[in-house]
């Protein structure tokens, strides 16, 4: 793949890799940086990449071991975090939207971790499980059990906003 | 609400999430053609990481006892078909766990009978370790030429730039060629040069030969190449044999007239039994037999560590080869023993996480596997480990959900059998650098202020805390530097504000090990970013020429421009350390420059240009643009 075929590739992905960075990371500079990482290591690499299918999976596999980089330098508190996420710009402050990402980013690490490669990196189970070392078993029911815990938070919020 | 509803729901909540300028794809493109582009590389090398090791070894022993006593049968056992590898990708997790904790034998559920066997597992006459590693930098003899900074005197690492005294091998910027550039300081001349078609990582030098190491991504699974040449005619190297290797480059050494490889394979969980390509990984085209490959009996991974050994003489056969379920981040090779640490969390544990820790012993090309234990906490980097009198002592970071991060030290015995340890060091701060000396281990934890702890490790049961020096700013790395001084390169913060200050250059006198003192520091307030805090190999610190070098990257702050340079100091114990060289850059590819001395010259190595100097007053003698 050449240059050019490259940058079409990561066109139609990079959307999705910095909302799965951010959703992971919590950190909108952190996000951008592993994203790039990402990029960077992928094109170093990228003589070989043939079919298109395989780039988007490819890709988010570099990511989400760039991801999981920075979460455990997280783990380490080596890195203030801000959780908030707030950041300037259009269409950003959609009240619906905030209470998503308000229940969303109460999740721990580990939990958004796994709902965003499911959402995000449409992985399913098995292959989150296969990144993360964890049996798929446990992967569903922790992805149920955090979809629960937002849902929860959000029928808190809706109560509140009423 | 159903999960694809919430899913949906996220997804729109991301939609009007703006996107970063610098992510934009025509900006993203502008950045890429060169590969050269800067990314904040702060935090970037694993070596940042702290890795933490468990001693779960007590409470496993324990469940896995049966009739066996063996230690390796207990931990390890080799696959005899492949059906045992695939019962392990593609386990059914309830029957799984059933097994393994309620009936604790050793096969996976829905394997085929697996035999006991642990053919070779604990393979007995391993010499006693030698004396090894740092304290071995210190020497009074003044070399002819600089070498690669490793870890272990004697086991070579890999790097982008080797010497041998008269030429210079250079992997250029793009990675796919070596320049082989004549120096003698006063003339450069380019005389040959080797193509490779695929993306270079590292290479090594040994006598006459050169070995390329390569990676290429396919699709599905990257593969990683050793390419040997004969360079005696320096005109016309000599393509002389290619293996290859599944999986993403890990790392590699070269010992004793070998080169070991490791590689990471993802086998493909969602393979069918018979897909044994999906799973199995090839070396030099071939599948690796079933029984090379080691399943430890805890293990839930999907990763496997492919180690294949290549000899020097007969570059075209892999020599061994082995394969882990194992993830392996960190790789520590003495000289006898291969040591590979795996970071795991485990999420039912509030308490930290751990490092599978595997032991292998190499020896003429042959590898077999040793021992393996869970160590408590995590390792900071290759550092963390350090092989002495038969001992395996460890420094690692204990992170505790909700808690403050601990740290510890724990020695093993030769079976991995924990014999001592000192715990519950410097609560909320985490291991930055360590370094082992013989019987003496120093290493740095930081929160706001910097303890340098030095600790007696001569008695591998009862370890103790000699002396713990506090100073600002901490080291990330650690250097023994003439008799009785340790170098420590790091960066300065201000105890009160916790803000960056600049990089920190700190010798410590280590002369009396209760009583560490500081005796000289400097801090540049100008540098932003080196590499050296990373990377052990873009250092060159040689106390037998007095020079210590390395890329900085400066701010100027009135200006605001940035400054890419090559920066070398001398220490003197008077006058502290002088800066004798402040040569900017045309490079901004930082981790690939690399200052090489031979003789009586400096060469300061960027991408596409050497720079002369000599090393008696560093005046520029000449430039080559290859």
């Amino acid at each position: 793949m050449n240059q050019s075929a490259f940058g079409e590739q990561y066109k139609a992905v990079y959307k999705d890799m910095y909302r799965f960075a951010l959703y992971t990371l919590g950190n909108p500079h952190d996000a951008e940086d592993a994203v790039s990482e990402a990029v960077v290591d992928a094109c170093r690499g990228v003589g070989k990449l043939r079919s298109d299918e395989a780039f988007r999976s490819w890709i988010f596999k570099i990511l989400t071991i760039k991801c999981k980089r920075k979460l455990k330098d997280y783990l380490h508190k080596t890195v203030e975090l801000d959780e908030s996420i707030e950041v300037e710009g259009e269409g950003w402050n959609v009240e619906e939207n905030q209470d998503i990402r308000n229940a969303y980013f109460a999740l721990s690490h580990e939990e958004r971790l796994i709902v965003s490669m499911s959402v995000f990196g449409g992985y399913n189970s098995r292959e989150i499980g296969g990144n993360l070392l964890m049996k798929d078993a446990t992967v569903r029911s922790k992805l149920a059990r955090a979809l629960d815990k937002m849902q929860k938070r959000l029928e808190a919020q809706e109560g509140g906003h009423r | 609400m159903k999960q694809e509803d919430m899913f949906e729901k996220i997804k729109t909540s991301a939609e009007d999430v703006p996107i970063p300028e610098g992510l934009l794809p025509e900006n993203m493109m502008k950045k890429l053609p060169d590969k050269k582009h800067n990314i904040p590389r702060i935090y970037r090398y694993g070596g940042m990481v702290a890795a933490a090791l468990a001693i779960v070894i007590v409470a496993w022993g324990a469940g896995n006892l049966g009739k066996r006593t063996a230690m390796g049968e207990d931990q390890i056992r080799f696959a005899e078909k492949y059906s045992d590898v695939y019962s392990v990708l593609a386990e059914e997790q309830d029957t799984w766990s059933f097994i393994s904790r309620k009936t604790m034998s050793p096969t996976m559920a829905g394997a085929e009978a697996v035999a006991e066997t642990s053919v070779g597992v604990m393979e007995d006459g391993m010499a006693p370790e030698m004396a090894m590693g740092a304290e071995s930098n210190s020497t009074e003899m003044a070399k002819e030429f600089s070498a690669t900074n490793t870890q272990v005197q004697g086991i070579d690492e890999g790097d982008v730039v080797k010497t041998d005294g008269s030429y210079l091998y250079v992997m250029d910027a793009d990675k796919s060629r070596i320049s082989l550039l004549m120096a003698d300081g006063e003339t450069m001349e380019k005389t040959s040069v080797i193509d490779i078609n695929r993306s270079l990582i590292e290479f090594y030098l040994y006598q006459d030969k050169l070995m390329l190491v390569s990676q290429i991504y396919g699709d599905d699974q990257p593969r990683t190449y050793i390419d040997t040449y004969d360079i005696s005619d320096k005109k016309a190297p000599i393509h002389i044999g290619s293996i290859s290797q599944d999986g993403y480059y890990k790392d590699s050494r070269s010992s004793q007239g070998y080169v070991y490889l490791f590689t990471s394979y993802a086998a493909d969980v969602t393979a069918r039994k018979k897909e044994t390509d999906k799973y199995i990984p090839n070396i030099n085209q071939k599948p690796l037999p079933a029984e090379d490959i080691c399943i430890p009996n805890d293990e839930k991974n999907y990763q496997m560590l492919v180690i294949s050994s290549v000899d020097w003489e007969s570059p075209k056969d892999v020599t061994d080869h082995k394969a882990v379920l194992t993830s392996a981040e960190e790789f520590y090779v003495s000289s006898s023993h291969i040591y590979t640490g795996s970071t795991m969390y485990d999420w039912n544990s509030n308490q930290f996480d751990y490092t599978e820790l595997l032991k292998f012993s190499y020896d003429k090309g042959e590898i077999a596997f040793k021992a393996k234990t869970n160590v408590n906490g995590t390792l900071n980097n290759q550092f963390s480990l350090d092989e002495y009198k038969g001992s395996l002592r460890i420094v690692s970071t204990l992170g505790h959900n909700g808690g403050n991060d601990t740290n510890a030290l724990y020695i093993y015995d030769e079976e991995l059998k924990l014999t001592g340890k000192v715990e519950d060091l410097a609560p909320g701060e985490r291991i930055y650098s360590a370094r082992f000396m013989g019987d003496i281990v120093y290493f740095v934890t930081f929160r706001n202020m910097d303890p340098l702890f030095s600790v007696d490790v001569s008695d591998p049961t009862s370890p103790k805390v000699l002396g713990e020096l506090k100073i600002t700013g901490f080291s990330e790395y650690l250097h023994p530097y003439k008799e009785g001084l340790m170098l420590g390169l790091g960066r300065e913060i201000d105890p009160v504000t916790g803000n960056y200050k600049g990089l920190k250059l700190s010798m410590f006198n280590i002369s009396s090990p209760r009583n560490v003192t500081e005796e000289q520091k400097l801090v540049e307030q100008d540098v932003e970013y080196s590499p050296a805090w990373g990377n052990h190999k873009a250092v060159l610190a040689d106390d037998s020429r007095n020079v210590l070098g390395f890329t900085v990257q400066e701010v100027d702050k009135t200006t605001r421009e940035v400054k890419y340079k090559y920066v070398v100091y001398s220490y003197d114990r008077e006058r502290g350390f002088e800066k004798k060289l402040d040569f900017q850059l045309a490079d901004s590819d930082m981790d690939n420059i690399r200052g090489v001395y031979i003789k009586n010259y400096m060469y300061v190595i960027e991408s596409g240009r050497v720079t002369s100097f000599t090393l008696e007053d560093f005046t520029q003698r000449s430039q080559l643009k290859y």
